[in-house]
């Protein structure tokens, strides 16, 4: 079957219980990473047709048809996103396990929230883990990385 | 951890769905919605079948209009929806976590797997205890020599929606029929629900009030992520001061969402006296269990004080 | 010294675009050619002795390429020599329910797990020992010691004593004494990467491991230990970690493993853990139980404290030796308290061992002790911060157990999140349910005393500058997201006066890395750090070599800065950084520096060995005392902090809210000032899911993990996590590199108790059992009533 990934798509050969996780980190997509498996970390979350979800607990066969956004997608080192940069220069990552997760998260959530308060931002990213941070530069980057682009 | 095998089966109609269901009965059955609940359970092998059917691909499963949703409607998808009674709201904005959300279901919370520390465990783990009634053992764990399962009920979203009186349609093999949503559940932690064989819940629908005050709140030991310890809903109509319509279900105090009687205050004013009298009666009629968080002494004690609190703020008081 | 140009200013992470891009590696994230699945099977029972293990029909299962059991490595390895307990997999009988037993390599999960459900093991299940009054009791007749190399009687591990000055007198003495019995439940680390480790032999007979490791040398050491290997015959590869706290601090049975299951199958094998795992084989903060007793004279001086810990091994003796008298030690600061006694005592039980985990063997009695000088301070009319303020340490001061403390900046600490948090006009005039509480914190920067007690430095970095103008820094310090990369790429960049693009750091892999004993006991921007340090020195006194030469000047004049080589006395002379070192290497080869570090050794006549076991020099006083233990808890240097948390109860629910927290910590000096505000706003997060949420619970009294999952095992959200302000104290550490010091451990102590003081300030009451549960806070407050 098809899968668009990152706007490209890829052919792949699956089994019926193939987890979308998997198959991502299959496809030699690792930055997507496996904190739990279970749904209670968030370090596993990607985009499908725009939204954050759980890619541990989705079927890849669920995902067929539709668009699918990881990490790798978002940025690159040469041509890092605002959101990123953020994340990075204002210590948002530490150990940096988490933080494809959050980015993809934060990513979605400012798309329909570009103005949003902390305690907004709070609650999006919610479903997301962090054990280095204490959360509080990740919030200062998503908050900071609103203001980019209501500058813009 | 890894699924166990399974066939997957992906319909786009709802007669398809139950046709398939009642080919692959005999082997074992399960549907998918969401699978924010089901997929964990069955990593953990927890009443795993050969064959997943999901409901995904059926395009009237997601439709939502006012007061009528799909059962496949996600909760997010549910949240940028109007108008939308405050209380379901409230409701959905404590599930789980916003990453759960994009994914999970009305449905799927509706029919959430009931829930208990002997149950929601890796098989490794069951294994050095033995298994117990849900998980195909032999004893219920938490009331030894109990013959029913007492896992806790744990849907945010069924005491909300039983208070507004919201009625389910399903399709099975028998065609289609409706329920009150109060009258879906049964006190089993296993059979938890009157649900026939390869039947499909369809919609949950309820008589759109805009007058009806409705709200929900929960207990819970983190601001995300967690399961109710304990949930109350309640709708309310008030008239002039009045109680013309009032009723409160609690979550998570049993295996089932437990009705407070409130009758008796119809046609009265929702005085500070008729909330503790209310609160009172909803603190005697649940005993909880030692199978989720925090202790049973302190869930029952924090009934009144939960019930209390939401008829208050729904009454309007700051 | 010209002024700092690199160092002092705040640095993004110089692996944080690899980071934000998910381009790093982490071990999962590694395939090679051949890779197997690596799986453990566990042990049902707390205690049993191992019978049988019948691996036939598993070897059998097609795809199965390797199976071991304890036997095929029985050598015993741990962190530290004197407590060598552990065994890839249990040998003759498991300590604790999940002990491995069997394990197999396969081509894929689902056959390793479907072969491991074909093992056959035959228990004979012994009596377990889980309480910890039980396991001080003597053994039982028929009952077998858990741990027969224990050389403690039944379950005991480990007992210390220390005492200093006259307690009995100054309680009998005292204006005022409280004490005080506290409980600590166990927590663990939960770093969201889950333990991964792949290894493989190459055909040359070396072993190499890529591992989720805070330890890479300890990692080397040990598997050359169980797979009698000379050391160089082992390589570690750390990746790219993804958060370690102390639990990936211990080499571990799976990492020995993974190494039996790569030599037996011939193929690289790769063991990820499942969540459950990380829970199972834990590791974590030890369940304590804490007697504590203080006193006070009538002006409010600290005279006595006592100390009697109790605290819960679990299987394995891990850090516990170290646990043992952190406990007693590390509470002998930031406040002058005279007279002193300490009983600390560990036991080995059948659960989850315990170990090292952030704040190591401090926190808890830091809770007791910050809760017993509230109270003092409550009984005798003081303000809570001044009563700290009055009894803090001065620099240069001496412990009575021997601690050396150099830079103190505690009552700037205190001072400043007085100020800031409004302390003066809001505490005590708050309304009901509403306070604030203060809690003060003590560590070590790295322990003077390392683990294995030979004559090797505890740090050296390598430098490399070539022909490219290219700085590259190799150093075994363990990246694990604390930033250590980065400082370590400031003070090179620093010390030669160049930009930070200029250096590339090269930490991950043993055989080109220098060793450093790795990121644990807070020590690597004090020792790592200082190592960078001398280091750049090396490498620039060529650079400087070189410029000398091309510009007929003396070398003594030059400086090394923004990127040029300056000629002091006439600033006019200069070149830039590259043509110097064009110039320096051009008829020797690309430039080498090293640098290293060893914790001060104050009495240079006694061999260090004998110094480390507190030896009384005939030159007088060694460092750390002449007591038994006298090393445990010496450091070159000790942070300091003070937090002030803003507490909301809600006295009908027993919800305990914390929305605010000013943390002030007195860090030396901060390199990154970033960085050291990313560790103290995460240390909050951890101590205050320790104070409220988090802990391991135990189903009906058994050695099963109830919860050892991530939804019920409660680490804060994003929700619940308090605004934090941090402030940071720069004291100057006087032997710190740049006058830097620890950041990465101290910073979580005072959160615990400046929750709980703040608890007793808005609903008024002591809560001495942890987590502070919303039901423990409505028992308390019925009691009250």
């Amino acid at each position: 079957m098809t899968l668009s990934i990152n706007g490209a798509q890829k052919t792949v050969a699956l089994a019926p219980h193939a987890l979308l996780l998997d198959t991502l980190r299959s496809l030699g997509l690792t930055g997507t990473k496996r904190g739990c498996d279970m749904g209670t970390c968030g370090c596993c979350a990607v985009q499908v047709d725009g939204l954050p979800v759980l890619s541990c607990l989705l079927l890849t066969k669920e995902a067929a048809g539709k668009e699918i956004s990881t990490i790798e997608g978002l940025g690159t080192p040469n041509n890092l996103a605002p959101l990123q940069r953020l994340f990075w220069e204002v210590g948002g990552s530490q150990c940096g396990f988490c933080t494809p997760g959050f980015l993809i998260t934060a990513d979605a959530f400012l798309r329909s929230n570009p103005d949003p308060t902390d305690q907004e931002i709070r609650e999006a990213i919610s479903g997301n883990l962090c054990r280095c941070t204490g959360y509080t530069k990740i919030i200062k980057a998503i908050r900071l990385s609103a203001k980019e682009r209501a500058k813009e | 951890m890894i699924l166990p095998p399974f066939l997957l089966h992906r319909p786009t109609t709802v007669d398809e769905a139950v046709d398939l269901a009642a080919l692959h009965q005999e082997e074992g059955v399960s549907f998918l919605a969401g699978g924010t609940d089901l997929l964990p359970n069955w990593k953990n092998r927890l009443n795993n079948q050969p064959h997943l059917i999901s409901l995904q691909s059926i395009p009237s499963l997601h439709d939502v209009e006012s007061g009528k949703i799909g059962a496949l409607a996600t909760l997010h998808s549910l949240l940028g929806f109007s108008p939308l009674p405050q209380g379901l709201r409230e409701a959905i904005e404590v599930v789980a976590s916003p990453l759960i959300r994009t994914t999970a279901t009305i449905g799927g919370n509706l029919l959430l797997d009931t829930r208990c520390h002997f149950f929601n465990q890796s098989p490794f783990w069951r294994a050095t205890v033995g298994s117990c009634l849900k998980a195909e053992g032999p004893v219920c764990r938490v009331v030894p020599g109990a013959n029913s399962c007492v896992a806790t009920f744990s849907s945010d979203l069924a005491p909300l929606l039983m208070a507004m009186d919201a009625t389910l349609s399903f399709v099975g093999p028998q065609g289609e029929r409706s329920l009150p949503l109060r009258t879906f559940y049964q006190q089993d932690g296993i059979r938890r629900m009157v649900l026939k064989p390869g039947e499909i819940l369809t919609t949950i629908s309820w008589h759109d009030d805009p007058t009806l005050l409705t709200g929900y709140a929960k207990l819970r030991i983190r601001e995300a992520w967690d399961f109710p310890l304990l949930g109350v809903g309640c709708a309310m109509g008030l008239c002039e001061g009045y109680l013309s319509n009032l009723s409160l279900f609690l979550g998570a105090v049993d295996s089932i969402p437990i009705e407070v009687p409130t009758e008796s205050f119809l046609g009265e004013p929702l005085t500070d006296e008729a909330i503790e009298v209310i609160a009172k009666s909803a603190y005697a009629r649940v005993k909880p269990m030692k199978n989720v968080g925090l202790t049973p002494s302190y869930r029952k004690r924090m009934v009144p004080v939960f019930v209390r609190r939401l008829l208050m703020r729904l009454r309007g008081d700051h | 010294m010209t002024s700092k140009e690199i160092v002092g200013k705040s640095t993004p992470l110089v692996d944080g675009a690899e980071k934000v891009t998910g381009e790093a590696v982490y071990t999962d994230d590694i395939t090679l050619p051949g890779l197997l699945v690596g799986r453990i099977l566990r042990s049902p029972h707390e205690h049993a002795q191992i019978e049988s293990i019948r691996v036939v029909d598993a070897s059998n299962l097609l795809g199965v390429h390797a199976v071991a059991v304890g036997a095929d490595a029985p050598i015993r390895f741990g962190v530290l020599p004197m407590t060598k307990d552990e065994t890839a997999l249990a040998v003759d009988k498991v300590v604790y329910l999940g002990d491995g037993i069997a394990a197999v390599a396969a081509d894929t999960e689902a056959i390793a797990l479907e072969a491991l459900s074909l093992i056959k093991v035959k228990t004979k299940v012994l009596p377990p020992v889980l309480r910890m009054d039980e396991a001080l009791k003597p053994l039982k007749d028929g009952v077998e010691k858990i741990q027969p190399m224990h050389s403690y009687p039944g379950s005991r591990f480990k007992e210390v004593k220390q005492s200093f000055g006259d307690v009995e007198e100054a309680f009998r003495d005292a204006r005022s004494s409280v004490k005080g019995s506290f409980r600590f439940q166990g927590v663990t680390h939960a770093p969201t990467e889950p333990h991964a480790t792949i290894a493989h032999w190459s055909a040359q007979g070396r072993l190499t491991v890529w591992s989720a490791t805070q330890v890479p040398h300890y990692l080397q050491r040990s598997l050359a230990e169980v797979f009698e290997l000379p050391m160089h015959k082992v390589r570690v590869i750390r990746p790219y970690v993804g958060g370690g706290f102390g639990g990936k601090s211990d080499p571990f049975p799976h990492e020995m493993v993974a190494a039996l299951l790569a030599k037996k199958s011939g193929r690289p094998v790769k063991i990820l853990f499942d969540r459950e795992e990380l829970f199972i084989t834990n590791h974590g903060r030890h369940p304590t139980k804490t007697e504590m007793a203080l006193s006070a004279d009538a002006l409010g001086n600290l005279t006595a404290l006592q100390i009697d810990a109790l605290i819960d091994g679990g299987a394995w003796g891990s850090f516990g030796v170290i646990t043992s008298y952190y406990n007693g030690a590390l509470s002998m600061g930031p406040y002058k308290i005279p007279s002193f006694d300490y009983r600390g005592r560990r036991v080995t039980t059948n659960k989850p061992p315990s170990g090292a985990m952030r704040g190591h063997g401090a926190v808890n009695s830091r809770y007791a002790l910050e809760t017993l000088l509230d109270e003092i301070a409550e009984d005798l009319g003081m303000d809570p911060c001044a009563i700290r303020l009055q009894n803090a340490w001065q620099p240069h001061s001496l412990t009575p157990n021997g601690l050396r403390i150099t830079s103190c900046g505690i009552r700037e600490c205190i001072e400043v999140v007085r100020e800031a948090s409004g302390w003066d006009e809001r505490r005590g005039n708050l309304p009901f349910g509403k306070g604030l509480g203060i809690g003060c914190g003590f560590y070590i920067s790295g322990s003077a005393l390392p683990i294995h007690w030979e004559r090797m430095p505890q740090s050296t970095v390598h430098l490399k500058v070539d022909f490219d103008g290219g700085v590259t820094v190799h150093s075994l310090a363990a990246e694990i997201g604390q930033g250590s990369d980065t400082v370590l790429a400031q003070c090179v960049a620093e010390g030669l006066g160049v930009g930070l693009n200029r250096i590339r750091v090269y930490t991950k892999n043993s055989d080109t890395s220098p060793i450093d004993l790795g990121s644990y006991s807070s020590r690597v921007t004090f020792m790592a750090g200082n190592a960078a340090i001398r280091a750049a020195e090396k490498v620039a006194q060529q650079i400087v070599a070189g410029a000398a030469r091309l510009t007929g000047q003396p070398a003594s004049g030059f400086v090394l800065e923004g990127e040029e080589v300056i000629y002091a006395p006439n600033p006019t002379i200069r070149l830039s950084f590259v043509d110097a070192v064009r110039e320096a290497l051009f008829d020797s080869g690309a430039l080498h520096g090293k640098g290293h570090y060893q914790a001060p050794n104050l009495n240079p006549d006694l061999p260090r060995v004998e110094i480390l076991r507190g030896k009384e020099s005939e030159k007088g006083a060694v460092m750390g005392g002449t007591h038994k233990g006298a090393a445990a808890g010496l450091s070159p240097s000790y942070s300091m902090s003070a937090y002030i948390a803003e507490v909301d109860v809600d006295p009908e629910t027993g919800i305990v809210k914390v929305p605010k927290v000013w943390a002030a910590h007195d860090c030396g000096f901060a390199i990154n000032p970033i960085a050291v505000e990313g560790q103290i706003e995460g240390c909050v997060h951890m101590g205050m899911g320790q104070a409220l949420t988090e802990s391991f619970d135990y189903n009906r009294g058994s050695g099963r993990i109830e919860n050892a999952n991530l939804l019920d095992y409660k680490i804060i959200p994003s929700t619940d996590a308090p605004e934090v302000e941090v402030f940071l104290v720069e004291s100057n550490d006087p032997e710190g590199p740049y006058g830097a010091k620890e950041a990465g451990e101290g910073p979580l102590l005072p959160i615990l108790p400046a929750i709980g003081n703040g608890i007793h300030d808005a609903v008024g009451i002591r809560m001495r059992h942890l987590p502070i549960t919303p039901d423990k806070v409505l028992a308390a407050l019925d009691k009250k009533r």
